[in-house]
């Protein structure tokens, strides 16, 4: 199994997105966890449990991070196994943000979902892991 | 430099003041003995070296500050002075000094004492050598009524010079504001003004012998319902209250000043200070002198209705005009930043619309698995998501096209006109004429309307913000490809004004000529405008096109034969 969390504000528009490629792209060896703010997460430690994680840039108005912030701490983590991440995003301003914080080698997939793309990005992932 | 031409001028006033002293002496001479026997070796052997060594005795100090003037200066002063009465007599003694023209050379001294380059006290002098002089040619008898006119010239004069003393401090003190003025220092500018000005008049003050006074702040407030706010002071002020400022500034409208009001500055009772308000040209602050000794009331008055307070409203009207600018700034800063929003809005927008098509886009791959599934259980499964994915699909495009709506919004946008306001034709013309002889330096500009028309009767209604873009929109085109020749043309026909900004574009070659054909075919058609909008290379013509259409003007460009290019604008006018 491979597992993946999902930080994404209006969860009800990708859901069924993820679903519908777990069910006909990796016949449901993916299993999805969502959060819409960053301390839905809980301690940050958990990350190591995943895989992959998508994260959206602009959370729920009641996120204590926004992504990018939350990609810095997870990256920051001493002592844990950071999981693959990539960013979710309708920011078409997305790569010079990333570039004034400093993020380099962080896989984007624009907004709309477009299953093919997601797909790739996961298989890729897998692979790499 | 100014000082230097002020030098040359004295000494040149000193030497015609000498050479009039020696003419007046021959004419009396010849008054007295007829020009025949008048001895004219033995006066000019007198006269010419009088002069001469006049000449060489000159001043060669900078007189612009009286105390600054070294010794030798002033026993040359002193020198020229002796030498001066020293010809006088010789010539006038044993004259009759009843008579006026004998009497008047004697005190001619006293008058030109006006221009003199000694202190007041060195001065005298000249009033002294005057009544030996006169005594002297009396033989030694007093005749007092020889004294009169020298007493009364010597009250005149002081009162003069006291004028001029007053009016060169004032002067000093205008410099101290208006050299900070002119510097461009990012420091507080107005409290080290008031600094500069304490330390000024303080060095003024310890100067006077009865009743020393001491400066220990002066503070600068406006008024603001019923209360002095600080504006500035020359030091640090950490906390200050007066005891009843809306009575204060009651107060204040009536009289100039008022004395020992009651004020505390940093925890600490003021006692002694005076509070008086100095008006600019629209505005009136009010300034607090605090002092260590108690004011001695004839100086006070004196000092402020005469120095202080012409000077501090100078000083408010360079308050004033920083005022000005910064409220200025404050506006100019709201524009920016509505504009600022509504971008940022604009893109949330799109980030949003981005989102929400999510749904739809997975909605196509979800149909698309669907027809090719095989799978009976999983085709049912998914025909479920189907159906929620297009309700979901369905609801978010109508958010999208309720937020989209915002965009376009009239009232959100602040790049639409807000209002058009109507100004008189020859208030457009002089308006346009600037901008165009700024952006352009050419002087080729025309105003053709039929002859005797009255160019106040034409109004035009526009806003002079987006004008003013569509200008400069015009003008960085032609900066594009223009070369010397630039010509401006208003033109009346009937209830029209057009206005051409015309230039020659010879550099250009003969295909982007056909370019720029093509270009101004496609600007001219007023019925695509939503299509000229998405072009973006021509973004600068949109905005053109869409500032004067919001004007309810039109817009329209051409290039002849002889590449000679044309941004015709053409208004409605109201007569």
């Amino acid at each position: 199994m491979t597992k993946i969390g999902v930080f994404e504000n209006v969860l009800a528009d990708l859901k069924d997105g993820f679903e519908l490629i777990n069910d006909y792209d990796f016949d449901n060896t993916l299993e999805f966890e969502y959060f819409t703010s960053s301390q839905e997460f809980g301690d940050l430690k958990r990350v190591q449990e995943f895989d992959i994680l998508f994260i959206d840039i602009a959370l729920s108005s009641n996120s204590d991070l926004d992504g990018i912030y939350l990609i810095k701490k997870i990256i920051n983590l001493k002592g844990v196994k950071i999981p693959e991440l990539i960013i979710i995003t309708g920011q078409t301003k997305i790569q010079s943000l990333l570039k004034t914080h400093g993020l380099f080698d962080i896989s984007v997939t624009q907004k709309p979902f477009i299953a093919a793309e997601v797909v790739k990005l996961i298989n890729a992932k897998i692979t790499k892991s | 430099m100014f000082a230097e031409i002020d030098k040359n001028l004295r000494n040149i006033f000193s030497l015609l003041y000498r050479i009039i002293i020696s003419c007046y002496i021959i004419l009396i001479l010849c008054f007295r003995v007829g020009w025949h026997n008048v001895s004219w070796v033995n006066v000019l052997s007198l006269l010419l070296p009088y002069l001469a060594v006049s000449f060489l005795l000159r001043s060669k100090g900078n007189n612009e500050d009286l105390e600054s003037i070294n010794r030798s200066e002033k026993i040359k002063a002193s020198l020229r002075l002796f030498i001066d009465y020293g010809v006088i007599i010789y010539f006038v003694k044993g004259s009759d000094l009843n008579l006026f023209h004998n009497y008047f050379v004697l005190v001619l001294p006293i008058i030109n004492s006006i221009n003199h380059t000694l202190s007041d006290n060195k001065n005298k002098v000249v009033y002294l050598f005057s009544i030996f002089a006169v005594i002297y040619i009396d033989n030694w008898t007093f005749y007092e009524s020889h004294y009169v006119p020298i007493f009364v010239l010597f009250l005149i004069i002081q009162f003069f010079k006291f004028r001029n003393r007053i009016s060169r401090y004032k002067d000093k003190l205008f410099k101290i504001i208006d050299n900070f003025y002119g510097a461009n220092s990012n420091k507080d500018e107005m409290s080290s003004i008031l600094k500069s000005l304490q330390t000024q008049i303080n060095k003024t003050l310890s100067g006077v012998r009865i009743g020393k006074m001491e400066i220990k702040n002066i503070s600068c407030f406006k008024q603001k319902n019923g209360r002095l706010i600080l504006v500035s002071s020359s030091y640090f002020t950490e906390t200050y209250e007066f005891g009843d400022s809306p009575a204060l500034i009651e107060y204040l409208k009536n009289e100039s000043h008022i004395q020992n009001v009651d004020f505390q500055m940093n925890e600490k009772k003021e006692k002694f200070n005076i509070l008086f308000k100095a008006k600019g040209n629209y505005y009136t602050y009010i300034y607090l002198i605090t002092f260590k000794q108690p004011i001695i009331l004839i100086n006070s008055i004196f000092a402020l209705r005469l120095v202080i307070q012409p000077t501090f409203k100078h000083l408010s009207k360079l308050l004033e005009v920083k005022w000005t600018l910064s409220t200025e700034r404050r506006k100019l800063y709201e524009d920016v930043r509505k504009k600022h929003e509504y971008v940022i809005k604009s893109t949330e927008v799109l980030h949003f619309v981005k989102g929400a098509l999510s749904p739809l886009s997975i909605l196509y791959d979800a149909i698309n698995k669907y027809k090719k599934d095989e799978n009976e259980d999983r085709k049912r499964l998914n025909l479920e998501r189907i159906y929620n994915l297009n309700e979901r699909s369905n609801s978010n495009i109508q958010t999208i096209a309720k937020r989209a709506q915002m965009i376009y919004d009239k009232d959100n946008n602040p790049f639409k006109s807000s209002e058009l306001k109507e100004h008189f034709l020859p208030e457009l013309f002089i308006w346009i004429r600037r901008r165009w002889e700024e952006a352009t330096d050419s002087k080729d500009i025309f105003l053709v309307r039929k002859q005797d028309i009255d160019l106040f009767k034409y109004r035009i209604k526009y806003d002079e913000e987006l004008l003013d873009a569509v200008l400069i929109e015009i003008f960085e085109n032609m900066h594009k490809h223009a070369d010397n020749y630039k010509r401006l043309e208003f033109i009346i026909l009937e209830d029209k004004l057009h206005i051409k900004f015309i230039n020659g574009t010879q550099s250009i070659t003969n295909k982007k000529a056909e370019e720029i054909k093509k270009l101004a075919s496609k600007h001219n058609t007023e019925t695509r405008p939503s299509i000229n909008q998405r072009d973006s290379d021509r973004f600068g013509l949109y905005i053109i096109k869409d500032y004067l259409f919001q004007m309810g003007m039109e817009s329209h460009i051409s290039l002849d034969q002889h590449k000679v290019y044309v941004h015709e604008i053409i208004m409605k006018t109201i007569i």
